[in-house]
């Protein structure tokens, strides 16, 4: 599958990579078209590249500037406007500058007789291009993104050496076409032309019409070497495109490059998207350490301890990973996988006349299906939870234990006690124990009040915190009673 | 006499081209197609370009035609002078009739393609063709203005709202025997588009008042204090309780003032207020409902006002029907109480 995929069924990737700050018209398509990738040499090669280009930008200027100016929060100051700095900000007004022109390069590839307008973007691209690899060997990174030296194609579109990326056929082009313009010039501006000199104005319109159509030809014909190169150098600055926005985010995100392993680790993972909308309402999101290998790793924690989030940032870290992102964590270490599955219940289906449970079960089933053949990571937000405990459980306890004996990395959430599968469990820490009697709970600060810290959970009971939240979320008290009534009595 | 290229003699001379020059941008707005806007276009092109002025050409919509869409007759084609900029579609631009140095390529898309800006090296003939929409036509004025004195837009088919003083600061209005074969009619439509440019501007409490507001209908009270009254759009106006009016002074329509609101004050018995709308472009309302409404006591008002040129006009019709030139000429001077001009003066 291919990154444009994932984006549209995962909304948190989504926001990962709407982060990223584009700026030429070349990288988009690019990196919606990235392939998901599981080769362990190609991934670490990804990783390695983004490294490079961070440490160039490292070298040449300070950091938070330069994410400073990334963000648009703040223009940096004269002051720390650094060389460095410079090339990063020229760097950045030359991509901005980039258009896709695949088709004129392959016009000119097929020899088709270009027109101005494709005349000029080709002008316009290798001036650019040109600028663009002098920054880029400036920056110290040519190696990495290796872009031609166009000066012939600029010589060949600027006869007259004026260094504008303007264009039209040149009189320098052809020595007919001088003498003919300035007849032309002179015939046209007299006011009361008389017939014989407007027909002859005609004629010479035809006569510079034919020599231009004899110009476009040959420079095209002349172009037509340079088609291939002049591709390759687009895709190779949409490269570079994609490589500074994906350092960008790294710097602003403080993310940091994930390494290989046979097992799943994350310390200090976050969610970016829920830390963002925290940090708007000046609080943050807490990190969390998780590890899993092979197999199935069950979840437990009271409702509102972040199990889902936590679902979704581990399947947000592997997507960005293996896209060649660096990935919100201290400290990362992933198992490539061949897809990331998730089924987190929320994708009923009433349109198709599907109850939350069937979609669930349609989801998992195909889940199980492709788990047979290929190593996947596969996240299930609590199975079966809107069906009867009984036979819910044992649907879990099912799966869990089918999933156990496969090649794939799994997490399933559940609010199910006594599962008897013999798998990996954690529980989430929930809500503090120990906390003073006079600290007032509410709706609003209760995020503050809960540890979202994972715990290895030998025990196997899910914790019982379903009555206290419910309490401190102001649920109807007299109700609240019957409740704890009830539970006593069974 | 105008010869074959659609140029008039130089000795029948439209005075206003001074007028012109003390705008950053003129819009040509025809009150129907064949009303004679290109050739009062290259009127102007041709006496700027004596001027001296440094001028760009642009277009909304689809315009410059060879043949006339409509009719299939023969137009006249756009001439462009030696250092005039230009911005057509790229369509247009490959089959241009001059020599120019292509500049810039815009990634807004039309349905002739990119938009294109160029400068003329060497007069000849051109079509031209624009944006689509007035908010790109007012980001390219504003581009086009550190480099140029003056950007001129022709108008297509019968577009007023490129004349809004919101895109471009003055206008010509062109009007002509397409628009009706009897005078009487033809000065009657003229006169009501003219008395519409001519709306006075509101005073400056009220521009305090409603500048800033983008939608909906407002009010201001005796004590000047402003009131939404929670419209999205004037046509919802119809079913508004009307004991607001008893304390209101003025009222401001954000979008598009239309017959229904018109209607409704004169129902209400309220027509002493001032009506107020951005400007004249806003207006889509019959003239027999609007004059009713000024006959009884109703005004409107704009918070900008056009700044209109001059009134042009075209005596032949597309259908070959052709007034007499004065004719036309002074019985719209005696109505408007400006000079108008025959674009096609024999």
């Amino acid at each position: 599958m291919i990154l444009k995929d994932y984006i549209n069924q995962n909304p948190g990737f989504r926001y990962v990579v709407e982060q990223l700050e584009l700026l030429s018209g070349v990288s988009r398509q690019q990196l919606l078209s990235a392939e998901f990738c599981s080769d362990h040499e190609a991934l670490q090669r990804q990783w390695d590249e983004l490294e490079l280009m961070l440490n160039a930008i490292g070298e040449n200027a300070d950091n938070q500037s330069f994410v400073n100016s990334c963000c648009c929060d703040e223009m940096p100051k004269r002051s720390e406007n650094t060389a460095g700095n410079q090339t990063l900000t020229d760097l950045g007004h030359a991509l901005m500058q980039v258009r896709d022109i695949t088709t004129s390069f392959i016009n000119c590839q097929r020899s088709v007789t270009l027109d101005d307008v494709q005349l000029f973007e080709i002008k316009n691209f290798a001036m650019l291009n040109n600028l663009i690899a002098k920054q880029v060997s400036a920056l110290g990174v040519e190696k990495l993104v290796p872009l031609p030296d166009l000066s012939e194609v600029v010589a060949m579109l600027d006869p007259d050496r004026s260094g504008v990326p303007h264009f039209y056929i040149y009189d320098s082009y052809d020595p007919r076409l001088s003498p003919l313009r300035k007849e032309l010039r002179a015939l046209q501006s007299k006011t009361e032309p008389q017939p014989a000199e407007e027909q002859r104005v005609a004629e010479l319109w035809q006569q510079n019409a034919a020599i231009e159509d004899e110009v476009r030809r040959k420079l095209s014909s002349q172009l037509s070497g340079y088609a291939e190169i002049m591709l390759k150098a687009m895709h190779n600055i949409g490269r570079l495109d994609l490589l500074l926005a994906k350092s960008k985010l790294a710097l602003r995100y403080h993310l940091c490059k994930p390494q290989i392993s046979s097992d799943m680790r994350f310390e200090g993972l976050l969610n970016l998207r829920l830390d963002d909308i925290l940090s708007a309402k000046e609080s943050r999101c807490q990190p969390v350490d998780i590890a899993f290998g092979k197999g199935v790793c069950v979840i437990t924690g009271a409702n509102m301890a972040g199990k889902t989030v936590l679902l979704k940032s581990v399947g947000i870290a592997l997507l960005m990973a293996q896209f060649g992102f660096y990935v919100p964590a201290r400290q990362a270490f992933v198992a490539p996988v061949q897809d990331v599955m998730l089924c987190l219940g929320d994708e009923q289906d009433e349109m198709n006349g599907l109850s939350s449970f069937a979609s669930e079960m349609l989801k998992i089933n195909e889940i199980l299906k492709r788990a047979k053949s290929g190593r996947l990571l596969v996240l299930i937000d609590e199975p079966a939870r809107t069906t009867n405990p009984v036979e819910g459980m044992a649907i879990v306890d099912a799966i869990v234990h089918h999933l156990n004996a496969q090649d794939s990395f799994t997490l399933v959430t559940t609010h199910y006690s006594g599962l008897q599968s013999d798998c990996k469990r954690l529980r989430v820490k929930g809500l503090r124990q120990d906390l003073d009697k006079d600290v007032r709970i509410t709706p609003k600060n209760i995020n503050n009040f809960i540890d979202y810290s994972l715990v290895e959970d030998v025990a196997g009971d899910v914790p019982q915190e379903a009555l206290r939240i419910a309490e401190i979320l102001d649920f109807d008290s007299e109700v609240l009673a019957s409740a704890r009534e009830l539970l006593k009595k069974s | 006499m105008h010869n074959k290229t659609g140029l008039l003699p130089l000795n029948y001379v439209m005075p206003f081209v001074n007028e012109i020059l003390k705008h950053r941008s003129l819009s040509i707005v025809g009150m129907e197609k064949n009303t004679g806007k290109t050739v009062c276009l290259n009127y102007i092109l041709r006496r700027l370009h004596q001027e001296g002025a440094s001028v760009a050409v642009t277009s909304i919509g689809i315009d410059g035609e060879r043949t006339d869409q409509v009719y299939g007759s023969a137009k006249p084609e756009i001439i462009l002078y030696e250092g005039m900029r230009f911005i057509t579609s790229e369509k247009h631009y490959l089959v241009r009739q001059l020599l120019s140095e292509i500049e810039e390529i815009d990634t807004y898309r039309t349905s002739l393609g990119r938009l294109v800006t160029a400068k003329v090296l060497c007069q000849g003939k051109i079509l031209l063709s624009g944006a689509a929409t007035t908010d790109k036509l007012r980001r390219q004025i504003a581009h086009l203005a550190p480099t140029t004195d003056l950007t001129i837009v022709d108008g297509a088919l019968s577009r007023m709202s490129l004349a809004s003083p919101t895109v471009t600061e003055a206008m010509i209005l062109a009007t002509g025997a397409a628009v009706s074969p009897n005078i009487q009619q033809l000065v009657q439509k003229t006169a009501f588009v003219f008395d519409l440019i001519s709306l006075p501007e509101t005073d400056a409490e009220a521009k305090t008042l409603f500048a800033d507001k983008e939608t909906g209908v407002w009010y201001s009270d005796t004590a000047g204090q402003p009131h939404d009254l929670g419209l999205s759009s004037a046509l919802m106006i119809a079913g508004v309780d009307g004991s607001f009016l008893r304390d209101c002074n003025r009222i401001f329509v954000a979008g598009v003032l239309n017959d229904v609101f018109l209607k409704y004050l004169m129902t209400q018995g309220k027509t002493d207020v001032a009506l107020v709308v951005k400007d004249f472009t806003k207006i889509f309302v019959t003239p027999e409902i609007y004059r009713s409404f000024c006959k009884k006591g109703g005004r409107v008002e704009v918070l900008q006002r056009s700044s209109l040129i001059a009134v042009t006009v075209n005596p032949t019709s597309p259908q070959g029907y052709r007034l007499h030139s004065d004719d036309i000429c002074h019985a719209l001077e005696d109505r408007l109480h400006i000079p108008v001009y025959d674009v096609k003066k024999q």
